[in-house]
């Protein structure tokens, strides 16, 4: 097994509080929560993971999530919460 | 029951370099600078660092707070010392350190609840919807974004939002944290035999634990269990000692006797609302060994053009004299970058 460092970075953002949380797809014991920006995590190479991005904010508050390092990730990926609403929530797969 | 006008002048003087600056632009100190910049020694103040300069009749104090963020915590550090060296005692608060120089550590961490599934099943029902309704499945799951879209529709709706509760775990956000103080302060008094003059370095310090809640982004609340050992004057009283010598009298006031120690445990109630053209930031103070109550109610009434609330009006309130306080605060807009 094999190891790289995933790095997860919000690049520029007006959000007052987010979590961005990751799991292997298949195992959900392994569970990473982002605690400082920017953050690397250490995950097997080409495997297959799932993270979850929260926000909580104001409407028309955005951000913008940079993933690097990974084989295969949607990046950069940005959000913005919808008119009316005070949050966000967003899933998407990446291989490692 | 007295009133006292007392005017407070808050004024954030000056801004330094954000240690954190990237991660502070996603923060729990944003969320809760929200409400207000200024009251640096309010429990429920966010990150940032700031110079702080207050004046009024019973709380005149300068301070220098520093902040670190990241994400979901915060961690300043507030020296603080009073501006008024009258030695009076007559306190604003129920803060028996409020007198003192000190330092306060304030540590604050906010909990997201967990969802209540693993992300993989919230990613397949999510895509089983998309699959349902012909959208790509391969841009990931943008759930408020379906949210939106499908408003009008009663059964996707529905399962979305289920999704959506699942993901969040159906819990409001909590956060929690501790502070420690550690003061001193020079206390004068007169010997209660010789009457003369005298004084003595006092230390005190605090310590506190709270927990707290956003209901809603815009507000908060939070309850606060603090210790504190610090030390108060005895009664002021004029004294005439006899005088052989000559026909005057010469009579001295002031403490008489040495300076007390007084224990405190305050059970503090805060709470922090911000409305569209105002906001609040309220607390209610038990100390149990007193049995006295606090109340303080500082209103924002006033933005900055970065839409920061930075002035208002407060109010407050002690049994201990009841003795009634109207302030008012203003403060200048800082950025951080």
């Amino acid at each position: 097994m094999t190891t790289k460092l995933i790095k997860f970075e919000f690049k520029s953002s007006d959000i007052d509080q987010f979590s961005l949380i990751i799991q292997k797809s298949n195992d959900d014991d392994f569970h990473e929560e982002m605690v400082s920006n920017p953050q690397n995590f250490s995950l097997e190479s080409n495997v297959e993971y799932v993270y979850m991005l929260r926000v909580k904010g104001n409407s028309s508050n955005k951000c913008e999530l940079v993933i690097s390092g990974a084989s295969k990730a949607r990046t950069p990926v940005k959000r913005k919460i919808n008119a009316g609403q005070n949050s966000d929530t967003y899933l998407d797969l990446l291989i490692a | 029951m007295k009133h006292r006008i007392s005017i407070i002048f808050i004024i954030s003087l000056i801004s330094f370099p954000n240690y954190a600056a990237d991660s502070d632009a996603v923060s729990l100190g944003n969320a809760l600078n929200s409400v207000g910049q200024a009251k640096v020694d309010n429990i429920t103040s966010g990150g940032g660092s700031s110079f702080e300069l207050t004046a009024g009749e019973k709380d005149k104090r300068v301070s220098l707070k520093w902040g670190v963020s990241s994400p979901q915590s915060v961690f300043t550090a507030v020296f603080s010392v009073p501006a008024d060296s009258d030695g009076n005692t007559d306190l604003a608060n129920l803060d028996g350190l409020a007198k003192y120089n000190k330092v306060t550590l304030n540590y604050k961490r906010t909990l997201f609840a967990k969802p209540t599934v693993p992300l993989m099943d919230l990613m397949k029902s999510c895509q089983n919807i998309q699959k349902k309704l012909n959208l790509k499945t391969d841009e990931g799951c943008a759930l408020n974004d379906l949210i939106a879209k499908y408003d009008d529709n009663p059964e996707v709706l529905e399962q979305l939002l289920e999704l959506n509760s699942k993901a969040w775990g159906n819990k409001p956000t909590i956060f929690w944290g501790g502070t420690a103080t550690y003061g001193s302060k020079k206390m004068n008094f007169l010997d209660e035999n010789t009457f003369e003059k005298n004084d003595e370095t006092k230390y005190g310090w605090s310590i506190s634990g709270y927990i707290g809640l956003f209901k809603t982004l815009d507000s908060a609340w939070a309850l606060e269990l603090k210790r504190e050992e610090s030390y108060k004057n005895a009664d002021s009283e004029i004294k005439c000692p006899p005088n052989s010598t000559s026909d005057y009298v010469s009579c001295l006031s002031g403490a008489i006797g040495t300076p007390m120690k007084e224990n405190k445990n305050i059970i503090s109630l805060h709470y922090r609302k911000s409305f569209e053209s105002f906001s609040i930031s309220p607390s209610i103070n038990f100390d149990n060994k007193s049995n006295e109550f606090g109340v303080d109610i500082p209103v924002f009434l006033f933005s900055s053009s970065d839409k920061q609330f930075v002035g208002g009006v407060n109010l407050g309130w002690t049994s201990l004299d009841d003795d009634l306080t109207f302030g008012v605060f203003v403060g200048k807009a800082f950025s951080f970058f």
